[in-house]
């Protein structure tokens, strides 16, 4: 008897889709912890009404949590698995990944667990190789950085801007995406992360100036350039 | 002398009037606005940190003395199997100490489950169990928080359990020995989630309805399916429904320890929100209007 399963229960029949599916069609008859008083009101609840519910909540999941702030890996995500956002929500909160968020996953790592989920293993997702980069773009452009080395040069491997730009502004799905480097230079400051698109020379140039190495083999344009980008930044 | 339990602290605060629930995080309806602006409306406001009780301290700063205030906390989770982790307790007191209000509402909710945060404020289970678990949950809570706590009825969608809300509450009170925050718009959304859409006073009277120290109103949206109807929280983002509004009317007469009305108004503008405190306001003066004087704008 315990009403922490109780609580789980309804955790997972509110998260659980694969759960909730197999005890409404009768595949298991309780769920652990619960003794039989506890198991007919669990029972009592998973009907058309809380069904409803899960719907309501995974819309607001979507609208609420991520599209505010990864909208381009939101969006392109309902594209690639050609899915609606209740049901993107769905596969999501279903997903181990959606265990490891933080409070209400702000910083996005439980959907970044869900993208290389996907990445590694479905089909839907192959002609989209760029969306995990997306991802991290996105999270890294809202300030979520793996360290506190600010500012600093980042490398993608695909077109994430104009990925993002594409979905965005002109409501297109990036197909035939060729992979090809971004270099952009990151500054984070209270009014949010600025963003800087360098070639591939002013790049490898700002991550010396950043790291106080020798940069006399560096054309001394492309490095007077650099030098003054950061003290716009800074300033 | 013995400590006075919470509800005969409460019992002895003084009434508060028509109030306003904001977020001292958002920027509509901005709380400086509403005091700078708008002072005649409102005569006190709820404050809710959103969940995020260590951010406060300045905007907290910024409410000038004379504006009377509630605190609304989040994150105790009081009706949860075990007691919430330190942080959020902590978090409660250092609130209190800031804003010094006479008592401190919290949801009969939870909003994480094994650790993990939900989407929503998962309402009480209604059943013995959840009821010993949170009276032992309030009275833990009560050692560590100097300020009265007073448990709000949360938002159901659907109802776990065997026992009736009324009677859930009406336990939780009596065994923490402490008065209740009733939110009327919640009161309607359990009445639909058991059928009783169309009554939302349905056994109202089984309620200890001197346990009532405050009563909230907040706008809503309801959602429509083939079974039923679903009550959905829009605060300041909508209309106050009309069955509200009736619970108002059929309970203002008899809440003898009433002290504050409170409509959330979260997302409003700051004159969408004074004019629903208009709204209510002349209800009170209407029904009970004696309950107003002495109050900031009689
Ligand atoms: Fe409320």
């Amino acid at each position: 008897m315990s009403l922490e399963a109780q609580y789980r229960a309804i955790y997972q029949l509110m998260y659980k889709r694969r759960t909730r599916d197999a005890f409404q069609q009768g595949k298991f008859r309780r769920f652990d912890g619960l003794d039989d008083a506890e198991a007919e009101q669990v029972c009592n609840v998973a009907n058309l009404r809380q069904d409803v519910v899960v719907q309501l909540h995974a819309n607001d999941i979507g609208t609420n949590w991520y599209m505010p702030r990864f909208p381009a890996t939101w969006i392109a995500l309902q594209v690639a698995l050609d899915c609606d956002q209740a049901e993107l929500t769905m596969r999501f909160t279903d997903s181990a990944a959606f265990e490891t968020r933080l409070n209400d996953d702000s910083d996005g790592r439980a959907l970044a667990g869900f993208v290389d989920e996907l990445a590694a293993r479905d089909e839907a997702l192959k002609s989209a190789g760029w969306m995990p980069e997306l991802l991290r773009y996105e999270r890294m452009v809202r300030g979520h950085w793996p360290d506190e080395v600010n500012p600093r040069v980042e490398a993608f491997g695909w077109d994430v801007g104009g990925i993002a730009d594409a979905l965005l502004e002109k409501e297109l799905f990036p197909v035939d995406e060729v992979a090809s480097s971004l270099h952009l230079l990151l500054y984070r400051d209270d009014a949010g992360v600025s963003e800087i698109a360098l070639s591939a020379d002013q790049a490898r140039v700002m991550r010396k100036v950043l790291n106080h190495l020798p940069v006399d083999d560096e054309p001394p344009k492309i490095v007077a350039k650099c030098r003054r980008v950061l003290n716009q930044l800074r300033s | 002398m013995a400590e006075l339990s919470p509800f005969k602290r409460v019992k002895a605060a003084a009434v508060m009037g028509v109030g306003l629930g904001i977020d001292i995080f958002d920027s509509q309806p901005d709380f400086r606005v509403l005091i700078d602006k708008h002072r005649g409306g409102f005569d006190f406001l709820e404050v809710y940190s959103r969940g995020d009780w260590e951010h406060t301290d300045d905007l907290f700063a910024e409410i000038p003395d004379d504006v009377p205030r509630t605190y609304h906390h989040e994150g105790l989770d009081p009706v949860g199997p075990k007691l919430c982790p330190d942080g959020p307790i902590e978090g409660c007191a250092k609130n209190q100490r800031l804003l010094n209000p006479p008592w401190t509402v919290e949801e009969l909710a939870v909003r994480h489950i094994d650790g993990k945060y939900t989407d929503f404020f998962f309402p009480a289970i209604l059943n013995k169990q959840c009821v010993q678990a949170t009276v032992a949950n309030l009275k833990a809570l009560e050692k560590r928080i100097p300020g009265p706590l007073l448990p709000e009825n949360a938002p159901y969608e659907f109802a776990v359990g065997d026992m009736h809300l009324f009677d859930f509450m009406n336990e939780v009170a009596h065994g923490a020995e402490c008065g209740l925050v009733l939110d009327l718009g919640h009161v309607w959304s359990y009445q639909l989630c058991v059928g009783k859409g169309d009554q939302p006073d349905d056994r109202i009277e089984s309620l200890d309805l001197s346990r009532i120290i405050e009563v909230h109103l907040a706008g809503a949206r309801i959602e429509e399916y083939e079974g039923g109807r679903i009550y959905r929280d829009l605060h300041g983002a909508g209309p106050i429904p009309e069955e509200s509004m009736f619970l108002l009317r059929e309970l203002l007469p008899k809440l003898p320890n009433l002290k504050a009305i409170t409509i959330e108004v979260e997302d409003a503008t700051e004159a969408a929100a004074v004019e629903q405190a208009q709204q209510v306001r002349e209800v009170v003066r209407r029904l009970r209007p004696a309950w107003l004087e002495g109050v900031h704008v009689s």
